[in-house]
């Protein structure tokens, strides 16, 4: 920077056709143009000065490097102390969103404070995009003056640099070297230059962009390879919010999903601490993610916290603050619905305004079917685990009980055969034994097939008994005669859950038992027996179950008794008529 | 405990059972330790005698009709077929043929496999509670073992589906009518008659109704489950 002031003096001029026209080379045949700068610069010196710089420019692709070249080679060229390129925004607003200098100190622009946005007579060229030449800053009538602290500043260039049509921005210099006022030659001279640096400004865009772009097609086309690793759920979707966040340079990035836009929650964050807990308590009802999943179009908005549809996620959950944001749609043809959201802080908006929203989106919509096919994996998985289960029970149904059925036949026809009483007597317990067995296996090829919400009597029944067991400490035995599930009529099955709870809960807590049967039969009458040996149930505790059971019984135009078993123990029988 | 399920088994056994010729019995089970089980049982008792059996269904379905016996009884599934095809096949190429279905699932499943296949009764196995000489005599002696109003609730139940997937369960207005005529006992025969169909068109949709509503629904009802589990 002081060199351009003070003007350094020493260097020797590269030959212009310098293969390695490196930045050094360029300076060096800058500083050797400016030491004639005192006296009348030569103009053809200039002019081939711009030209080396036009390629020098093209040549750097990156926008950050590019823009503070410029700045500086127009202050070179003019011979202005200081020079500025304020860069508009896109939005509608048209104010300036960057600001790059050259000239100043690092402390004077400290003591500056704020650089400005574009109002003054910086406006006034952004209003409207003519070159403009003054004498003196201050006595234009558009200008409010400078803040304090600011360095005295008389003489002023603007000129605005545009990518096509469009302006970019504008470059402004001031305080021409030498004290006096710049010159049409100097305005001529920086207008050239702007359209030179639309153009290279307009390539490292492009190449920005496409770079970017690359990163997400990267993006997307891995996120399946990615997601074929893990098992479908939080774990999945943690994944493609990591990578997400990654590829787009968001401080946060967060996923919403649920069974439907009503049940949305925040399910996954990255580049913050989620909790779980505190994460599915955050409402989303009115949120841009609902608001996304509603429409299934993208948002892209400045300040999340400036928009009214938004809930501040980011705010509730102790997140860094989030200025703008991008939410795009997540979701799959069936059962999920969700949005991915990612988050800018206020600093770093430029990453925002830098990214194509269509670029998450199509990245989201490549990722939905990573997971629906994750799903589908899973699915297959389950459906495996049930046809296996189907296939032990068809296996217990067509060998064991086959063979236990037959066993039993050749027991029973041939007890007659048995001479002693004993052993007639012992073939034929062998042979309740084998039925007894039969029963147990059929229930168990009933359990294997039955699904977990089935709501049929004989589902209910088992799922009740089963329960039962935590409290019991052992599993009572269950059986069923007749066909329960056709012949017990909807309404009734409601009473026999009841009845059977009641009774199984006193023999729990009151009877001390060690051995429950359940029987449920369907053949002359509906019946439900549930039979203890335990130390029977004290007469209180009886009466009130009893009554209650007792009445659902006659409703239904039967009876209920609470006998005495034999061998100690409480027989309740509860039978009311076949619907 | 609780007698099986059969309105009209409380009757003394040896009651009416008294004829001039045994009662033949054809034994159809894949099982040969079955089919000599069953076949000792009943030709213990003299008045019954086997004859014929076999483990296949195919083999059985031609068989059958020319042995004529005066029960047939039917494994409910079998490797090449199913007892309710057989018993259907049967009883359309000759009605006076009874048949029993025997299986090994729980009453329910036995209940609806009896009245799609037209028989008369079933019966489980297991050795006790079921009597099956007893109930072969009745079946011999031209008696069904199926309620009709049970029936009626079984087909209402059939008709109204397990309650899993309409789109599965949902049997067609055509086979609606041909369950009903089922209910009604009518063999394949019959049905084809009275809705003007190919006796095979029949079976035909036997076949397709038995996969919508017979023992696989609790599979279909398992893959139903699956495609509409939660992610």
């Amino acid at each position: 920077m002081s060199d351009v002031a003070g003007g350094a003096k020493q260097g020797t001029r590269q030959p212009a056709g310098d293969p390695a026209l490196a930045e050094t080379g360029f300076d060096d045949l800058l500083r050797e143009v400016l030491n004639r700068v005192h006296g009348v610069l030569d103009e053809q010196a200039r002019w081939q000065l711009l030209l080396d710089a036009v390629v020098t420019m093209a040549a750097d692709l990156s926008l950050d490097g590019l823009l503070s070249r410029i700045v500086r080679i127009a202050g070179d060229l003019a011979g202005a102390q200081y020079a500025a390129l304020g860069v508009l925004n896109d939005g509608p607003d048209r104010r300036l969103r960057l600001f790059v200098t050259h000239g100043a100190t690092e402390e004077q622009i400290q003591e500056i404070g704020d650089l400005p946005t574009g109002h003054g007579l910086l406006g006034l060229i952004i209003d409207r995009p003519e070159p403009l030449r003054l004498h003196d800053i201050a006595e234009h009538p558009a200008s409010y003056g400078f803040p304090a602290n600011h360095p005295p500043m008389r003489s002023f260039l603007g000129v605005p640099v545009r990518i096509r049509d469009k302006v970019f921005g504008n470059l402004y210099l001031t305080e021409k070297l030498g004290g006096g006022d710049f010159t049409a030659q100097d305005e001529e001279i920086v207008v050239a230059l702007a359209a030179a640096a639309g153009v290279a400004l307009e390539n490292a865009r492009l190449h920005e962009e496409a770079a970017l772009r690359q990163r997400w097609l990267a993006a997307t086309a891995d996120i399946a390879a990615l997601l074929s690793t893990v098992a479908p759920g939080p774990e999945s979707l943690q994944v493609v919010v990591d990578r997400a966040r990654d590829v787009s340079g968001a401080d946060v990035a967060w996923i919403v999903a649920g069974a439907d836009v009503d049940s949305l929650e925040l399910q996954v964050v990255s580049g913050a601490t989620g909790d779980p807990v505190a994460m599915s308590g955050v409402s989303l009802e009115s949120s841009l993610a609902a608001h996304v999943v509603r429409t299934g179009v993208a948002i892209s908005v400045e300040d999340m916290a400036l928009d009214p549809r938004a809930v501040d996620v980011t705010g509730l959950l102790g997140w860094p603050a989030v200025g703008p944001a991008i939410i795009v749609p997540l979701r799959s043809s069936e059962s999920m619905e969700g949005a991915l959201a990612l988050g800018w802080t206020r600093e770093r908006r430029s990453w925002h305004l830098a990214l194509d929203p269509t670029l998450p989106a199509s990245f989201a919509e490549q990722a939905t079917l990573a997971l629906q096919v994750a799903r589908g994996r899973e699915d297959q998985q389950r459906l495996a685990l049930f046809e296996d289960r189907d296939r032990i029970g068809r296996d217990l149904h067509d060998l064991v009980i086959q063979r236990l059925f037959a066993i039993g036949l050749s027991l029973e026809s041939a007890t007659p055969l048995a001479d002693r009483p004993e052993v007639r007597s012992r073939l034929s317990a062998a042979v309740d034994d084998l039925d007894a067995t039969i029963k147990d296996i059929r229930r168990s090829i009933f359990a294997l097939s039955a699904l977990d919400d089935a709501t049929d009597v004989q589902a209910e029944v088992s799922r009740i008994v089963d329960r039962a067991a935590t409290t019991l400490t052992f599993t009572p035995s269950l059986r069923f005669e007749g066909p329960v599930r056709t012949r017990i009529a909807t309404h009734v099955v409601p009473d026999v859950l009841a009845v059977l709870g009641e009774s199984l809960s006193n023999a729990a807590r009151h009877a001390g038992a060690t051995k429950v049967e359940v029987l449920l039969s369907a053949v002359d009458d509906v019946r439900l027996v549930v039979r203890d040996n335990g130390r029977g149930v004290p007469a209180v505790v009886t009466e009130s179950g009893l009554s209650n059971m007792r009445q659902r019984a006659e409703r239904l135009g039967g009876q209920c008794t609470v006998t005495p078993s034999p061998g100690g123990g409480t027989t309740v029988e509860w039978s009311v008529p076949l619907g | 405990m609780g007698e099986p399920y059969s309105e009209d088994m409380t009757e003394d056994n040896s009651g009416e059972t008294a004829r001039a010729t045994p009662i033949r019995v054809f034994l159809l089970d894949d099982h040969e330790i079955v089919r000599r089980g069953i076949k000792d049982l009943l030709e213990s008792q003299g008045d019954i005698v086997v004859v014929g059996e076999s483990g296949s269904a195919v083999e059985a379905a031609a068989r059958i009709p020319a042995l004529r016996p005066d029960v047939a009884i039917l494994d409910g599934r079998l490797p090449d077929g199913t007892g309710i095809d057989v018993c259907r096949e049967v009883r359309s190429v000759d009605p006076s043929i009874h048949a029993l279905i025997l299986t090994s699932y729980d009453d329910d499943e036995a209940l609806f496999s009896a009245i799609m296949a037209g028989a008369a009764g079933y019966v489980l196995k297991q050795v006790r509670g079921h009597d099956l000489i007893d109930t072969v005599r009745r079946v011999a002696a031209g008696q069904s073992m199926l309620d009709p109003a049970v029936t009626a609730q079984v087909l209402e139940r059939v008709r109204r589906g397990p309650q899993v997937d309409p789109s599965i369960q949902q049997l067609t207005p055509q086979e609606q009518r041909i369950l009903e005529l089922i209910g009604e006992g009518m063999t394949n025969r019959q049905i084809g008659a009275t809705l003007f169909l190919a006796e095979k068109t029949v079976k035909n949709y036997v076949s397709s109704m038995l996969a919508k509503l017979g023992l696989s629904s609790r599979t279909q009802a398992a893959i139903f489950a699956t495609k509409h589990a939660q992610p």
